[in-house]
């Protein structure tokens, strides 16, 4: 049961991030759902299960994107293995841990993935207005979406 | 026992990371099959169509198969295509109006022409929709000659009439009151006696005709014309025509009628300025309001 649950939320959030980006960015910047979903499922989800949700999403930005194939993969894959570490040493159910801890990894993320882009593709990806606004709005939204998670684990058992 | 398992746990987790790890350094390491590339390329072109507009698109169509890139440019040129197509419709929009707007003008001067008086054309170029029968302002100013009190007409089609006179002159526009503003009057003459009467504006379409003799040759339609008894006007101009007579409203043995102006104020979008030396009491309107 849980298994359908989690495809189904998989999709779901996927569908939502599709049309949530190609409908309603602010100034061509939309809160990356994905994201804060990844690490929202990394504090919540037993770590194999968090780390599959965490590769599959990476793998669908890929897909989307034009950029090094396999590039999200590898940080989604790698963000998700550093909550599940942290997360021992933090308590993240609070909202201003997860506050912070989603403002450092989407920074990090965000020069990651310039990085590898960089290496593999040649090309610059570096939209500045993204670093310096993506990272905020993904923290400011961290706390409803891990609500909402913790809603669906807890209280409704999906995942 | 609890140990084992968690020891357990940790070392899947190490694994599924090991292999998620391993699949996305792959997939960034080794070069995609055209395969993939074209799948890749139709998938996010279906999903996120406006990746491609930028000037990555060269890079974002490398290693795709001819047919599918050009499915793809197809696509991306129809899209620019449309644009363009809109803005050629908005040009023609722009076209048509300035040939019509360029019939009406060439209409104008050919009257112009035919006009007694020197002058200078000049546009509307502000009016305000709160006292639209007041004023306007024009483009034309000190520089271009406009001076203060100077006759104001206008054409439209073969009809030619009084609009009012220039009120106030700056140096690179000048404001115009109107026949139909409350503060106008002038003297204006009918009839094969040319009878005089008083026009003055009402502030709104209509025009007042007061001091009317009872016994006036005067009936609906009748066209009244500036009185050569006008200091401001020259004589002839048509002001407009009568539209009702209040036989009834008599007021010392003179009658009111309402006047149509021969202009209608709405249509108005170039003015005649005549170019008339007025008597010398009226050339300086300081000394004449001392």
């Amino acid at each position: 049961m849980k298994f359908f649950g989690n495809i189904f939320v998989f999709i779901f959030v996927s569908v939502v991030y599709w049309l949530f980006n190609n409908n309603f960015p602010l100034f061509s910047i939309a809160p990356n759902l994905l994201f804060t979903s990844a690490i929202s499922l990394a504090i919540l989800l037993n770590p194999v299960v968090a780390l599959s949700f965490c590769f599959f999403w990476g793998l669908y930005m890929d897909i989307m994107g034009i950029n090094a194939f396999g590039a999200y993969a590898l940080i989604y894959t790698l963000t998700c293995y550093a909550v599940h570490i942290s997360k021992k040493h933090f308590d993240f159910d609070m909202p201003i841990p997860q506050i912070i801890l989603v403002f450092v990894l989407s920074v990090l993320a965000f020069l990651f993935y310039q990085l590898l882009s960089l290496i593999f593709t040649d090309i610059n990806p570096l939209r500045l207005k993204s670093l310096l606004i993506e990272p905020i709005v993904n923290s400011l939204l961290i706390p409803f979406v891990f609500a909402i998670f913790y809603y669906l684990r807890r209280k409704l058992k999906i995942l | 026992m609890n140990s084992f398992r968690t020891e357990d746990s940790q070392n899947i987790t190490k694994i599924v990371l090991g292999i998620y790890l391993s699949i996305a350094c792959f997939l960034l390491i080794f070069p995609s099959s055209s395969f993939v590339y074209s799948a890749r390329a139709l998938f996010s072109y279906v999903l996120y169509p406006s990746l491609d507009y930028g000037a990555k698109s060269e890079f974002y169509l490398r290693n795709i198969p001819k047919n599918i890139s050009n499915l793809l440019e197809t696509d991306q040129e129809n899209r620019r295509l449309s644009v363009l197509v809109n803005n050629n419709i908005i040009a023609l929009n722009h076209a048509n109006t300035l040939i019509k707007e360029n019939e009406r003008l060439v209409k104008l001067l050919d009257l112009s022409f035919s006009f007694s008086w020197d002058g200078t054309w000049a546009r509307i170029i502000n009016k305000s929709p709160n006292n639209c029968y007041s004023s306007f302002f024009i483009d034309k100013g000190e520089n271009h000659g406009i001076k203060v009190n100077s006759t104001v007409i206008a054409a439209h089609g073969a009809k030619v009439g009084l609009v009012g006179r220039v009120f106030e002159v700056y140096n690179k526009f000048s404001k115009v009151v109107l026949i139909t503003d409350n503060r106008f009057s002038s003297v204006g003459v009918f009839g094969r006696d040319e009878t005089e009467s008083l026009i003055s504006g009402a502030g709104k379409e209509l025009l007042k005709m007061r001091h009317i003799p009872i016994k006036a040759d005067i009936a609906k339609n009748t066209e009244v014309f500036t009185s050569r008894t006008s200091i401001l006007f020259p004589q002839g101009i048509s002001i407009g025509r009568v539209s009702k007579i209040y036989s009834k409203k008599m007021v010392m043995n003179f009658i009111v009628a309402d006047l149509f102006p021969t202009i209608s104020i709405g249509n108005i979008k170039e003015v005649y300025i005549i170019n008339r030396e007025l008597p010398r009491e009226l050339r300086d309107i300081k000394d004449l309001r001392k």
